[in-house]
């Protein structure tokens, strides 16, 4: 009979390299986002991490983190989604119809947009689970649908403005309490209660591991890793706050990030997913509703690029024939650079938001050093690539 | 019960078995028999379609309709080609043997991962599966261990029923006997288990009682002390004329 718990008695320094290296990907994958992030903050010298860059670079993603969290579910369900720059779009075109020319009040309008999303996931989501026919080819179509919808909506021509209510969704930031000081300190103290929770329920995790004899991170790695954290979270919303405070989206964002991690870690509906997308066959013949599920994951991403559409067209003030072009490669792109895998039942939330972020943080840098538009693009394939082949490189050793 | 493809062809006819506490009963017969379809059908009708019959369970009319519903009837099937249709490969042992009954590691909805954890060692040491831990990838499994994490998912399903369709193939020795001894234990403590194996010497080293298919149907039917090799392959040529 083998141990069960494992390798107690090996010493320290050798337990944490091993574990390093079988949680390669999850460490890889943020380091290589902070070591992205210091390249660009000494190359733009300190450009990158002033307050209002920072609070741009969050406005900037927010709509492609939303989305990736969304499509990071299709991916790892085995599927593609490639209608969710244009739904993103077609949405934003009916929120600026809906509230430009029928005047209507931003929050039923806003929910009817989303209601809109849930509608074209539902039609995508039926013909891809029921009908059978490849998402590729049904969301391709969609694209195409979609995108000759909002041009349509909108008679070719930019609506706009907004009412001002309805662009505090993606311009506005959480109130201040204690007004007065430089420091906007609700944002602050938001920032470090949230470090903090991070930690106590990192540390109830890690006792309920040991409980069960399960192996856990070595207790220095867990120690560090959860400091520099910390230390991360506090040390960003000190930079936000000494702006303009939390912008409101984060916090839509940093729920919604939350939500679905913990969706996909923890609960029977994540894990059904999983093997759906790992492998359907079985997933069936273990009493797993396939299709239900195929088309339930469609829905959900067509509800979150309605909320991407709703905060992108916020942003802009207004609603062009234009807007979402595009995003779904940044989008898809994001998932991958986060470790998801092309065949499905492998990929991690948090790997999808990091990939959005150094996506996003490549973007903004090389926009302030000036890197024209043309070799941005050739930078960020060749990133997409590499992130990919070190994922196969690792799998294959 | 009709072919998926070729919708006017019959797979299964006229087929009507039992299978009592406690006893192993088998299904012996050549490939293509339609044996595993038949099983497959009964099993939340994961085949074929225009499935016509009827499921009892102690007198009792049950709905197998779906996968589902079968299981939670208590009826298991263990399939034949466990890469394709019976595991995750590219997951964990601990998340393939919790895949069919998730309820029992959950509370609404909430998978308790310590619990999980402590069900697959459960089942690894009752099964003796060979791994360097539950956290392992079924895919660098052997095939005989890959078959008790099959077995172990069944079996944490909690059934009175379990199918077992070619549950030695292609699987060592060792483990082929480690499997066997694990059947007639299950045996023993009154499961029913129908047993479908193109291994003449396995049926009858292991069953209480054996059906015969050919061609879509039964053929014959024998205790176990009355079959012989000659016997059931006597009934399929015969069948065949």
């Amino acid at each position: 009979m083998e141990q069960t718990i494992p390798t107690v008695h090996t010493e320290a320094p050798q337990r944490i390299g091993h574990f390093l290296k079988q949680n390669l990907r999850e460490y890889g994958m943020l380091m290589s986002l902070v070591a992205i992030m210091v390249l660009f903050q000494f190359m733009t010298e300190g450009t990158l991490l002033q307050p209002l860059n920072l609070t741009n670079l969050v406005l900037q993603n927010s709509y492609i983190v939303i989305m990736a969290l969304g499509m990071l579910l299709v991916i790892v369900a085995g599927y593609i989604d490639l209608s969710v720059g244009s739904v993103c779009g077609f949405v934003g075109a009916l929120a600026a119809v809906l509230m430009v020319e029928y005047h209507w009040h931003f929050i039923p309008a806003s929910l009817v947009c989303l209601a809109v999303g849930a509608a074209v996931g539902a039609a995508q989501g039926w013909f891809v689970a029921y009908f059978r026919i490849p998402s590729f080819i049904v969301t391709l179509a969609g694209m195409l649908v979609f995108k000759g919808l909002a041009l349509a909506l909108l008679n070719g021509q930019s609506v706009g403005p907004f009412p001002d209510t309805f662009q505090k969704l993606s311009s506005g930031f959480i109130p201040d309490w204690f007004s007065g000081s430089e420091l906007r300190l609700t944002s602050l103290l938001l920032g470090v209660l949230v470090a903090l929770t991070m930690l106590v329920m990192g540390w109830r995790a890690r006792g309920n591991q040991q409980l069960h004899g399960m192996e856990t991170e070595p207790m220095a790695l867990f120690v560090v890793r959860n400091a520099v954290f910390a230390a991360i979270l506090v040390a960003l919303s000190w930079l936000l706050a000494s702006y303009k405070g939390l912008p409101n989206v984060l916090i839509i964002m940093f729920a919604l990030m939350v939500a679905y991690d913990f969706v996909t870690s923890r609960t029977t509906l994540g894990r059904r997913i999983y093997a759906l997308g790992g492998n359907e066959k079985a997933a069936r013949l273990s009493g797993i509703r396939t299709e239900r599920l195929a088309f339930y994951t469609f829905v959900n991403m067509g509800v979150l690029a309605a909320l991407a559409g709703l905060v992108f067209a916020a942003r802009l003030n207004t609603a062009t024939p234009k807007a979402g072009l595009g995003f779904e490669l940044d989008v898809i792109a994001a998932c991958f650079i986060g470790g998801a895998s092309a065949s499905g039942g492998v990929g991690k939330v948090m790997g999808a938001v990091i990939g959005a972020f150094v996506m996003g943080v490549m973007n903004n840098g090389m926009s302030i050093l000036g890197i024209g538009i043309d070799y941005q693009q050739v930078i960020k394939g060749l990133v997409l690539l590499a992130a990919v082949c070190v994922d196969v490189y690792n799998k294959n050793k | 019960m009709f072919h998926p493809i070729h919708r006017d062809r019959e797979v299964v006819k006229g087929v009507s078995l039992n299978v009592k506490r406690g006893e192993i009963v088998g299904i012996a017969g050549l490939m293509g028999a339609g044996r595993t379809e038949l099983a497959m059908s009964v099993f939340g009708k994961s085949y074929g379609h225009r499935i016509s019959g009827s499921a009892l369970m102690n007198g009792q009319a049950i709905d197998v309709g779906t996968v589902q519903k079968a299981v939670d009837h208590g009826i298991a099937y263990v399939t034949e080609d466990r890469k394709s249709l019976g595991l995750v490969l590219n997951d964990t042992i601990a998340r393939n043997t919790t895949l069919a009954h998730l309820d029992g590691v959950s509370k609404t909805g909430v998978i308790d991962e310590g619990r999980e954890f402590a069900v697959a060692n459960e089942f690894r040491a009752k099964l003796a599966t060979r791994c360097s831990g539950v956290q392992q990838l079924v895919v660098n499994l052997s095939g005989g261990n890959q078959q008790k994490v099959v077995l172990a998912k069944w079996l944490f399903s909690g059934p009175t029923l379990l199918i077992l369709d070619e549950p030695t193939r292609g699987i060592d020795v060792g483990a082929k006997y480690e499997i066997y001894t694990l059947i007639a234990k299950l045996a023993e403590e009154g499961k029913s288990i129908l047993m479908i194996s193109s291994e003449m010497p396995e049926l009858l080293g292991m069953c209480d009682r054996i059906y015969v298919m050919n061609e879509g149907a039964f053929v014959a039917e024998f205790p176990v002390a009355e079959a012989s090799q000659e016997k059931i392959m006597r009934a399929i040529v015969k069948s065949g004329q």
